[in-house]
């Protein structure tokens, strides 16, 4: 931003020749404006006037999309293009590089010379969206990214190497966002500076375990569609975190529903390892949502070595901790001791309508084996039937007791009528 | 989100600077909306902005709206660590949602104003440093542009094509490879 500076004293003159002008923008303003344009349109602004000529070659952003700025680029046309930008364009540095592309064939070997140029020219947020008809692989020689300039990273519809996840040569990453990739070959994805990760629909190996070794995230949004849940190691600085295991995760065994069936062979089973897969490694958050699918095997096994989570303030969980059995949530609160907000989802109904119900209690009243900060216990569900009545007898252990309103998801101000 | 208040709290417990537009008006505001300009955090890491800081590019006009920006950011910022941006479980989301959506919403609204005004935004962003509103209102002008041809640009913006019509068709000979 240092070439802005150099501009502070033609502002205050400029908009007296016409304050709505475009024109009285200086140019690094324009080559940002350029930026948030689809390349191709970018680069025809040229003909605009002659002050506008060489402008897009400064752009900051070079963005290969559609036309309306969403749709992805045939992957031959994207190649056209970018050869061609990567040519005209001057050596000026790039703030971001966007890439969306679709077709039959990737040239990934094509896309890693792109992704090169992008990082020489010092970009500081990449994203990579590929719509391949096959997945597309990011291959065995390809090697992890090494960036001094890269702050935010997105990933879209990719099969990882089983090093490309490691990022050493990332100092300055702090945002990872992988939506829709393959993690099967990945062994691990680690960086010492990451702040910010969100998984969606990844997909895991089914015979072996991926490890996130994230020692200064402070947010985790994980979702797990298929394969093993990875192996989160210590997050000691991490606030909030929100994990769902889907029901298509390969973890379970048929002998044991709680991580140890005791033969040898089991292949859903982790022998000799008590240690918490997941839950040790996001114990020190302050916020945590937490959705299992009905086997709740990880998250099960992990309960076995349960840590404490003492710095949890607000907790929220889904059907499967609490219906049909309810040990999954005790064990949980237990381990929270100074918990003040507890959400359970149980049914949840995505339209139409549900039950909202908010615990009533004296915090003098509560048993000593759960949080005496407890301030507010809230359960959202589809309708109240006998799996939440079992639910709520669990809770009036506690001295809680319940008032509801029904209301409909997804639209706010439609709450409904009140009762108790 | 539990935190949010907590974070709005500390802010408010913390420093004051005075901020003072070109037409020598005051505006007090927290260190942490005024940090959100990387140029007022570089002075205050400097020690000069006891007496308050001068701003002589910024009308009060334009300085009271970028100051509204800087509030609400900075409150999100505070806010956001207690809420991950992003849950695939629906009931989730729709709490993470009303957060996010709140933040845009206001964004929207926000750039609702005229064009000159929008240009002194992002001079006056541009010139604090305040990357966040400088891509916003970057965007904006982007957005107006977008799919539009040269043509309709030049008549949305009153620029005027000093180009002869030998140059342009020259120029549009040359970069073929983007106008196909």
């Amino acid at each position: 931003m240092s070439a802005a500076k150099s501009h502070k004293g033609t502002l205050a003159a400029a908009p007296a020749s016409g304050g709505d002008r475009i024109g009285a923008l200086p140019d690094e303003i324009l080559h940002r404006v350029l930026s948030f344009l689809p390349a191709r349109q970018a680069v025809q602004t040229c003909v605009l006037a002659r002050r506008w000529l060489p402008l897009w070659k400064h752009a900051t952003g070079l963005r290969i999309v559609g036309a309306d700025g969403k749709a992805p680029v045939p992957f031959e046309e994207a190649r056209e293009l970018v050869d061609s930008l990567v040519i005209l364009r001057e050596a000026s540095p790039l703030e971001t590089f966007e890439l969306k592309v679709a077709g039959a064939v990737i040239d990934v070997r094509r896309m890693r010379l792109w992704v090169r140029y992008a990082l020489q020219h010092e970009v500081q947020e990449l994203q990579l969206n590929i719509d391949g008809r096959t997945p597309t692989w990011v291959w065995p020689d390809v090697p992890p990214l090494a960036s001094t300039n890269l702050i935010c990273l997105e990933l879209h519809g990719l099969v990882f190497n089983h090093e490309f996840l490691d990022f050493s040569r990332c100092p300055t990453l702090q945002h990872l966002k992988i939506e829709d990739c393959s993690f099967m070959h990945a062994e691990r994805i680690s960086s010492q500076s990451l702040k910010h990760l969100i998984i969606q629909r990844g997909r895991f190996n089914h015979s072996s375990r991926t490890r996130i070794h994230l020692p200064n995230l402070a947010s985790l949004s994980l979702d797990v569609t298929d394969g093993r849940a990875p192996a989160l190691e210590r997050m000691p600085m991490l606030v909030s975190a929100s994990v769902w295991i889907h029901p298509k995760c390969v973890d379970c065994c048929s002998h044991s529903n709680d991580g140890d069936c005791g033969n040898e062979s089991c292949g859903g089973c982790i022998k000799d390892d008590k240690s918490p897969l997941i839950l040790g490694g996001i114990s020190q958050a302050k916020t945590l949502k937490l959705a299992a699918h009905d086997k709740m095997f990880i998250f099960r096994r992990d309960l076995k070595g349960c840590p404490t989570f003492s710095r949890l303030k607000s907790l929220a969980l889904n059907e499967h901790w609490c219906v049909p059995d309810v040990r999954g949530l005790a064990c949980i609160l237990q381990h929270s001791p100074i918990v003040e907000e507890l959400r359970l989802l149980v049914f949840y109904k995505l339209q139409g309508h549900n039950v909202k119900m908010i615990g009533r209690f004296d915090p003098k009243e509560l048993p000593p084996t759960i949080s005496a900060c407890l301030k507010r216990v809230e359960v959202r569900c589809g309708e109240v039937d006998g799996r939440i009545v079992e639910v709520l007898k669990f809770l009036s252990k506690f001295n809680i007791s319940f008032s509801f309103s029904e209301y409909r998801s997804l639209k706010a101000g439609e709450n409904q009528s009140s009762t108790t | 989100m539990a935190s949010a208040g907590s974070g709005d709290e500390k802010a408010a417990a913390a420093a004051m600077i005075t901020l003072i537009s070109s037409d020598n008006e005051k505006f007090e505001v927290t260190e942490a909306t005024a940090t959100l300009s990387q140029t007022i955090r570089h002075m205050i890491e400097d020690g000069c902005t006891d007496g308050g800081v001068p701003l002589p590019n910024v009308t009060s006009k334009i300085l009271a709206r970028v100051i509204e920006y800087c509030k609400k950011h900075a409150t999100a910022a505070a806010g956001e660590e207690g809420s991950s941006s992003s849950f695939s479980d629906a009931a989730f989301l729709e709490v993470d949602r009303a957060f996010l959506e709140e933040l845009e919403e206001f964004d929207d609204a926000f750039l609702e104003v005229d064009r000159a005004t929008l240009f002194d935004l992002i001079l006056a962003a541009n010139y604090l440093d305040i990357k966040g509103l400088l891509n916003l209102t970057c965007q904006k002008v982007a957005d107006s542009v977008k799919g539009k041809t040269p043509e309709q640009i030049r008549e949305m913006y009153n620029i005027v094509n000093d180009l002869t019509p030998e140059e342009e068709a020259e120029i549009r000979r040359e970069t073929q490879w983007a106008f196909e």
